[in-house]
């Protein structure tokens, strides 16, 4: 039992402690590779202890819900990060949601970050909530999809049993339809994780931005809890492709030394994940909106390909 | 016998309700009170009975004594649950609508209103008490009148008098939203769910398990109708004409259901078309819900604005905080969010459609929890509520509500603290939204609903053919423009490529068969005994083949 909320307590820690990281080393790796020095791979949490010191402006026009957003979405987030494998295969709370949970704990903070966009009247604020809405239209289905061509592999959408199997099965578990699986998911976690050619996260220009047009009005303590749940997002959608597809030297029982393994072996497999992740930011352009979907109906084919081909092996 | 006095309880009070409304219909607050209340009162009549009828045996009460045709009552699970659906929102409804008929105070008749309205649920709830097909026929035409004359209730609307005529979806959207707000709640929420009581008698009950492709046509028109309807609800700026555009599509989802559950019964594997049927069955509860739920926050938005084009909306948070706190549930169920009922509905229906693709460990462990607890036969998941399938069903449905339970327990805690933690300290400065250099911001420098939905028309722009007009009149420079107009048309597809050409067809076939309608007596005798000669005939023929 104590070992339990050990588990569950010191994960939330190592996410949070985690998440401003990934932010950091992405950026430095997309600074390497745009011949820059960029800014230090520490920079995201300076970033937040400032905006965590500082003081609100917030607009007179808001009600309850552009206060409650950040918190709800924060919230879920963590909720999210309770049930997503990070360095354990074994989480306690397993049981109380899966793969499709997850998909809808992330629906749950898009939704009121959505919605405290439209709070404040500003336009900005309404175009990159009806973006968003439009990009979470396209991802949900795709994403669906993609985790229908997973829980196939393994008959089951609970997550420490994916990773708990695939991890079993050693390298026996890469086929074709894993692979598939592995590349429509990739997809949709660069528009998840809102990353070129989907949104930009680092610009403000308002003719491009989608995430960062909805949280303009947030500033200070709450502009530092948007962010967090950012960064815990892709910290999260990172440990999905990571621990989904690739779990090896997840630690499956607990024990000190495993575990240590394991979060070594997670920060590896992330710091990959972020290099691909800032490959595919540096080498393409961001594409225009309402060529999206173009995108994501790749990453849709290529789910029912993994499907099809897992039905093909297996003589379905 | 406690049932039968439960059940004529529940008539009577409809009936008493419709009668003193009528007797006082000059007397506008004596029939509110008299009508709506003694609703309340049948439907806990209703909600009582329904649920002794789901934890205790099944119901039947015949009232003519003839050998050929009882007419009767037979209320067995599956009636008991669509009683339940229909009294617990009515329950909601009209405790709702004692407030909101001061609207009509003075304007229009509310004894009528109130007399409608009774009789109105009752035959809902006779409809899926009916014993047998004939009594069920009387009933669902009695219920289609009434809803008729309820949807006309309010006649200076000019879409509705043609809106009742024609019965069949395209008429849902015009015709729900034109009631008044409370009727359109039960109507949307809950009239429309007798259909899909009458699907799963027919198709499970009368005709067993079926074929296959059934379930596959069943589960193809449910897709197509989640998906259409969701469209149009999405682009739509008239309030309720939206939430019924999204009964369209919540329809769909129990369609989705539905026909899971055929196709999984027809293939035989009666554990996963167990699951479908209640995650349809349990969709189709929350949707009743939230929908009465939805269309009630749209009477009090009408009530206090006046207009249901959401164009002219906003601010209502400030005005009608409670209401739109309540509205955001709604909203958030609506769009299957955790922590809210949808969720959980949703999440078991996509659930019993992942599971059809492995026999793995999970679906051998679901299926002998249910054939260990009790075989299976042909009522087997309408007993749902049952004995049988408790524990399965308990597990499968808790795993959601105990995540949804962990999320509000982190965030209600904090939000409340945050909350009141900005509110307090006054560690923040409130000033004006940037209104892009122009010196105030108005309501016209903000987002509208046409422009957020329209990326989404944008991508279904062959679906929905948009027709724009765009008038400008300029001052004397062209660059500076005086004013705008700009109308926006979207086309209900259906409307125009299936339902106008189908009626094309039929009034030119009419009239190509007019000539036999004669009018005269004495010629319909005659086609009657011809038709009954061909019928001899081809019984007689088909026998002796």
């Amino acid at each position: 039992m104590i070992s339990q909320i050990a588990i569950s307590i010191s994960q939330i820690i190592i996410i949070l402690a985690l998440a401003p990281l990934l932010s950091g080393i992405i950026k430095k790796i997309k600074a390497f590779f745009q011949i820059r020095k960029g800014p230090s791979i520490f920079q995201p949490y300076y970033d937040i202890a400032k905006l965590l010191r500082k003081d609100s402006v917030i607009s007179e026009n808001v009600s309850w819900i552009f206060h409650a957003a950040p918190v709800i979405s924060f919230a879920a987030v963590l909720t999210a990060g309770l049930i997503v494998p990070v360095f354990i295969s074994q989480l306690p709370f397993s049981f109380a949601g899966d793969l499709i949970a997850v998909v809808y704990l992330f629906a749950l903070a898009r939704f009121f970050t959505a919605l405290a966009s439209l709070d404040a009247g500003s336009s900005f604020g309404g175009m990159g909530g009806s973006r968003e809405m439009f990009v979470a239209a396209m991802v949900e289905p795709a994403l669906m999809l993609s985790i229908f061509a997973v829980a196939l592999n393994v008959g089951s959408t609970n997550l420490s049993l994916i990773s708990q199997t695939v991890s079993a099965m050693g390298l026996s578990a890469v086929s074709p339809y894993h692979l598939l699986a592995f590349v429509a998911l990739f997809i949709i976690a660069i528009a998840e994780t809102g990353r070129i050619p989907v949104d930009n996260p680092s610009t403000h220009l308002e003719l491009t931005m989608i995430h960062e047009a909805m949280i303009l009005e947030y500033s200070g303590k709450q502009l530092a809890i948007v962010e967090i749940s950012a960064m815990v997002k892709q910290l999260l959608v990172f440990s999905l492709l990571a621990n989904i597809f690739f779990p090896w030297g997840i630690a499956t029982k607990i024990s000190a030394v495993g575990i240590a393994v394991a979060l070594l072996v997670f920060l590896i497999k992330i710091v990959i994940l972020g290099a691909l992740m800032a490959m595919v930011e540096t080498s393409t352009a961001k594409w225009r909106l309402f060529r999206l979907p173009d995108l994501l109906s790749i990453s849709l084919m290529l789910s029912f390909l993994s499907i099809v081909s897992f039905i093909i092996v297996n003589g379905g | 016998m406690i049932y039968n006095n439960i059940f004529y309880g529940l008539i009577i009070f409809f009936l008493i309700g419709a009668m003193l409304s009528i007797v006082f219909n000059k007397k506008d607050r004596l029939a509110t009170y008299c009508s709506f209340l003694s609703a309340v009162g049948a439907s806990v009549f209703g909600i009582i009975f329904s649920l002794s009828v789901i934890f205790g045996e099944t119901f039947s009460l015949s009232l003519s004594g003839s050998s050929f045709l009882k007419f009767g009552f037979f209320v067995d699970r599956l009636s008991a649950f669509f009683i339940l659906v229909i009294s617990v929102a009515v329950f909601a409804v009209s405790i709702y609508s004692i407030g909101y008929m001061r609207e009509y105070y003075g304007k229009k008749n509310i004894g009528y209103l109130g007399f409608l309205y009774n009789i109105f649920i009752l035959s809902m709830i006779l409809v899926v008490s009916a014993n047998n097909a004939i009594m069920f026929l009387i009933v669902w035409q009695l219920m289609s009148v009434i809803s008729f004359f309820l949807v006309i209730f309010e006649h200076e609307k000019p879409e509705t008098r043609k809106a009742g005529i024609v019965p069949l979806h395209i008429w849902l959207p015009y015709a729900h939203p034109a009631a008044p707000s409370n009727v359109s709640a039960l109507m949307s929420g809950v009239m429309i769910k007798t259909a899909i009581y009458m699907f799963i008698r027919v198709f499970f009950d009368f005709l067993g398990a079926g074929v296959l492709w059934w379930g596959f046509l069943v589960f193809a028109l449910g897709a197509i109708s989640a998906l259409t309807g969701i469209m149009y609800a999405v682009v739509e700026p008239d309030i309720k004409r939206m939430l019924a555009f999204s009964s369209i599509e919540n329809i769909g989802i129990i369609l989705l259901g539905i026909g899971a559950s055929m196709i999984f019964l027809a293939s035989g594997s009666p554990a996963l078309s167990a699951i479908a049927a209640i995650a349809a069955l349990y969709h189709l509860l929350n949707h009743s819900i939230f929908k009465g739920l939805l269309f009630i926050g749209a009477g009090s938005i009408l009530f206090s604005t006046h207009t249901k084009n959401i164009e002219e909306l906003g601010g209502l948070i400030k005005k009608m905080p409670v209401m739109a706190l309540l509205f955001l549930i709604g909203v958030l169920s609506i769009s299957a969010l955790p922590p809210f009922s949808g969720f959980v509905s949703e999440w078991l229906l996509l659930q019993s459609l992942l599971l059809s693709f492995n026999s793995t460990d999970t679906l051998d462990r679901i299926a002998t929890d249910f054939t260990g607890a009790g075989a299976f036969d042909r009522s087997f998941s309408f007993g749902f509520l049952g004995n049988a399938g408790m524990p399965s069903t308990a597990i499968s449905l808790s795993t959601p509500v105990i995540l949804s339970l962990i999320l509000l327990f982190i965030s209600i805690p904090s939000v409340i603290w945050y909350i009141k933690n900005i509110n307090t300290r006054g560690k923040h400065q409130v000033y004006e939204t940037w209104g892009c250099g122009q010196p105030v911001l108005t309501a016209r420098n903000e987002y509208t609903a046409c422009a957020f939905s329209k990326p989404a028309q944008m991508w279904f722009k062959n679906i929905f053919r948009p027709e724009r007009e765009l008038r400008a009149s300029y001052t004397v420079s062209p660059l500076i423009k005086e004013s705008f107009k700009f109308e926006l048309h979207i086309e209900q597809i259906f409307e125009r490529y299936i339902y106008l050409p189908v009626t094309d067809i039929i009034v030119s076939r009419s009239r190509t068969i007019k000539y036999i309608q004669t009018g005269s007596i004495h010629a319909y005798l005659a086609y009657i005994f011809g038709t009954m000669v061909i019928l001899m005939l081809y019984i007689i023929l088909g026998g002796s083949s």
